[in-house]
């Protein structure tokens, strides 16, 4: 299990929990269980995991979605489908495997399932391209969407990449309009999307694929325009100042629920999806089931309006703000300043006058 | 009571903003009257590179000029209506670090561009045919998709549809997205593309004339375009991520021209390379064929100098 470096007390006790649990002592005889210390000791294990995770800022939650050990979307597709059947290529270049594709069955439901794939072990991040598509991988998505909208069946997409890929390759075969067609057919697919950012929502290559009915975020999960790294290189200079970008970017799933940009926050198991990834998943996907059944009663063009109003409206329920650059918009502040100067005036005048009446009327 | 009062203070503050005013105007003059090509750093008069709509004259480099500029060399006579849309809160994400606040940011932009974000939108008549004409701005945050710039484009789609225009085209002068904005700006994307959604639903042909295009713009609208058109240029930029960025990431040298104009007409990302002065009439004549519509093609004159020869 890896730690990270505000785990460190979590690793220790995780540690000693070990060793206390272990069925042979140092003699190699069998040990002699101590269950009183042994739940004393999952207890502060438990103060500790509330301590730390209750209190996570933007770049703790960074380092907690890149997590080498949290589960990936290979293992919630595993987990969570039935019948699942991979498919694969774009059929005009090439496979991409950062992206599992498939069609499956979730507890009798047919779906068409992506998954943003990492990998997990150096030969597997090797072979996913550490979940960074090519173009030709979100061409083979745009080819299975169309495809599962022509039998009716809904998608369900795992979001979890640090980008698009930035090689040569890439950028020679139009990965910019390979990202834009990708949404551009997510906005007009007739079947509902529903997308689950598991790990990293990393700009462009992850809303490519989560232009979605509904945008779900697990508890510790983090989606942004760019990385906290590449933000602080650009305004900072500094790669150095990642902390404060991840701060100031509001990138965590909390953060953009309550800007009304996703939909909704899967609460994760105590510790972290690592620490329980079957809960997880469960939990995944009962909420994907309920999704599907909600959709169930909507027509085509529910679907669609719905996806459309979500993207057309984001942030304009937020207050526009009144100070403007131009002289126009100050004068009319100054304007409305002016009329609310006069109505205190004139209320002022009309009470004073009524009390003065009154003084008179009641002498 | 206090009338008096209020008089004399505002009388001193419109003396004292004349004064400010007439000092700002005799530095920026002079700041325009010289520029120099960043290519070949020949010297220009800033009236001789406006005559040729901001082009060297040595290396046909072309200048990222602003909306205002493009506006006037595309339209016809120079003449044009700016297309109002509605305001959206700036700094939607409250983005604040110990560097400079981006609503300062904002504001510093916005006074120096005249503008309300970095895509702003006009209506007017090219070669006799009623078109709408979006432009980046590349002084105003380096030109980056904002929500209001987002918010500036749909509607200038709207505008096009409801006004059945002959066509819309977008100049991209772009940094990508406002990364400040996180995903207000990121889901423009998106939103730009119902844009783009609705003009091919009306069948209004839809052009992109590039100078800079790239990240956020280059993955959305600014790939779409029923007909992508290039300025010509060593410095000009079509693709999604930096060219720094793409070096970073793999070992061989890039060639020294990758994402420029004539590399990305090899890649097939593009249409053709246009220069400034012939980019009107070549979308002229598109739309004249796919619409069958009559136009009126000009002289490679600038809108501005053709302006000045109606006036005359
Ligand atoms: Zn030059």
């Amino acid at each position: 299990m890896q730690y990270l470096e505000f785990e460190k007390d979590l690793e220790q006790l995780d540690k000693n929990l070990e060793e206390l649990k272990h069925p042979f002592n140092e003699e190699g005889g069998l040990s002699s269980v101590n269950n009183s210390q042994i739940d004393e000791l999952e207890n502060k294990i438990k103060v500790k995991i509330d301590e730390i995770y209750s209190n996570l800022d933007g770049w703790k939650k960074t380092k907690i979605a890149r997590h080498e050990n949290r589960p990936k979307a290979e293992f919630y597709i595993s987990s969570i489908f039935e019948n699942f059947q991979q498919v694969s290529g774009d059929r005009n270049f090439g496979e991409d495997d950062a992206a599992i594709t498939g069609f499956a069955k979730i507890n009798g439901e047919s779906v068409l399932v992506i998954g943003q794939e990492k990998g997990n072990d150096t030969q597997s991040r090797i072979k996913r391209n550490f979940g960074m598509m090519r173009p030709e991988g979100y061409r083979k998505c745009i080819r299975l969407m169309k495809l599962a909208e022509n039998y009716n069946v809904p998608v369900v997409t795992f979001i979890d990449t640090p980008g698009a890929y930035p090689g040569k390759g890439a950028e020679e075969r139009g990965q910019a309009e390979a990202i834009a067609q990708s949404i551009n057919c997510c906005l007009g697919l007739k079947v509902p999307i529903i997308s689950i950012v598991i790990g990293e929502g990393g700009s462009g290559g992850a809303i490519a694929l989560a232009t979605s009915n509904k945008v779900l975020m697990l508890e510790h999960s983090i989606y942004s325009v760019i990385s906290p790294e590449g933000c602080a290189s650009i305004l900072w200079k500094d790669a150095t100042k990642s902390k404060d970008a991840a701060e100031a970017m509001h990138l965590t799933a909390q953060d953009l629920y309550k800007y009304e940009i996703i939909d909704g926050i899967l609460i994760e198991p105590k510790g972290g999806a690592h620490r329980n990834p079957d809960l997880m998943s469960s939990k995944i996907k009962q909420e994907i089931l309920s999704h599907i059944q909600y959709y169930k009663s909507k027509s085509s063009i529910e679907v669609m309006n719905e996806r459309t109003e979500k993207f057309k409206n984001v942030g304009n329920n937020l207050p526009a703000d009144i100070v403007s650059f131009d002289g126009f918009s100050n004068r009319k502040i100054k304007d409305n300043f002016n009329k609310n100067k006069k109505v205190i005036y004139i209320t002022l005048l009309i009470s004073i006058a009524t009390l003065l009446g009154l003084f008179f009327f009641l002498n | 009571m206090t009338n008096w009062l209020d008089k004399i203070l505002s009388k001193a503050k419109a003396a004292g903003a004349k004064l400010s005013d007439s000092f700002k105007k005799k530095t920026i003059e002079n700041a325009d009257l010289w520029s120099s090509c960043p290519e070949c750093k020949k010297m220009f008069l800033g009236k001789e590179l406006k005559k040729n709509m901001h082009v060297c004259t040595q290396c046909d480099y072309h200048f990222r000029i602003s909306a205002d500029e493009r506006f006037k060399i595309f339209f016809d006579n120079a003449s044009y209506e700016m297309i109002d849309t509605k305001r959206l809160a700036e700094d939607p994400n409250k983005f604040k670090t110990e560097l400079k606040a981006y609503k300062d940011q904002l504001k510093s932009a916005k006074k120096k561009t005249k503008q309300i974000a970095s895509l702003v939108s006009a209506h007017g008549k090219v070669n006799g045919l009623d078109m709408i004409c979006s432009s980046f701005d590349f002084n105003f945050n380096g030109g980056t998709l904002s929500m209001q710039s987002g918010q500036n484009f749909y509607q200038a789609c709207e505008y096009a549809v409801k006004n059945k225009v002959s066509a819309l085209t977008v100049f991209i002068t772009t940094g990508g997205a406002a990364l400040q904005e996180n995903l207000f700006a990121l889901y423009q994307m998106p939103k730009t593309i119902l844009g783009v959604q609705m003009l091919k639903e009306n069948k209004i042909p839809y052009f992109v004339v590039a100078n800079v295009n790239i990240g956020g713009v280059s993955a959305s609208f600014g790939s779409l375009g029923d007909f992508h058109i290039m300025e010509p240029g060593k410095k000009t930029i079509w693709g999604f991520a930096g060219k720094r960025v793409v070096q970073g990431t793999i070992s061989e040298p890039l060639p020294e021209d990758f994402q420029s104009a004539s590399h990305v007409i090899t890649t097939g990302a593009i249409d053709m390379i246009t220069h400034r002065k012939d980019q009107k009439n070549v979308i002229s004549n598109l739309v004249s064929i796919l619409l069958k519509k009559e136009h009126v093609q000009q002289s490679t004159l600038s809108g501005s100098e053709e302006a000045q020869a109606v006036n005359q």
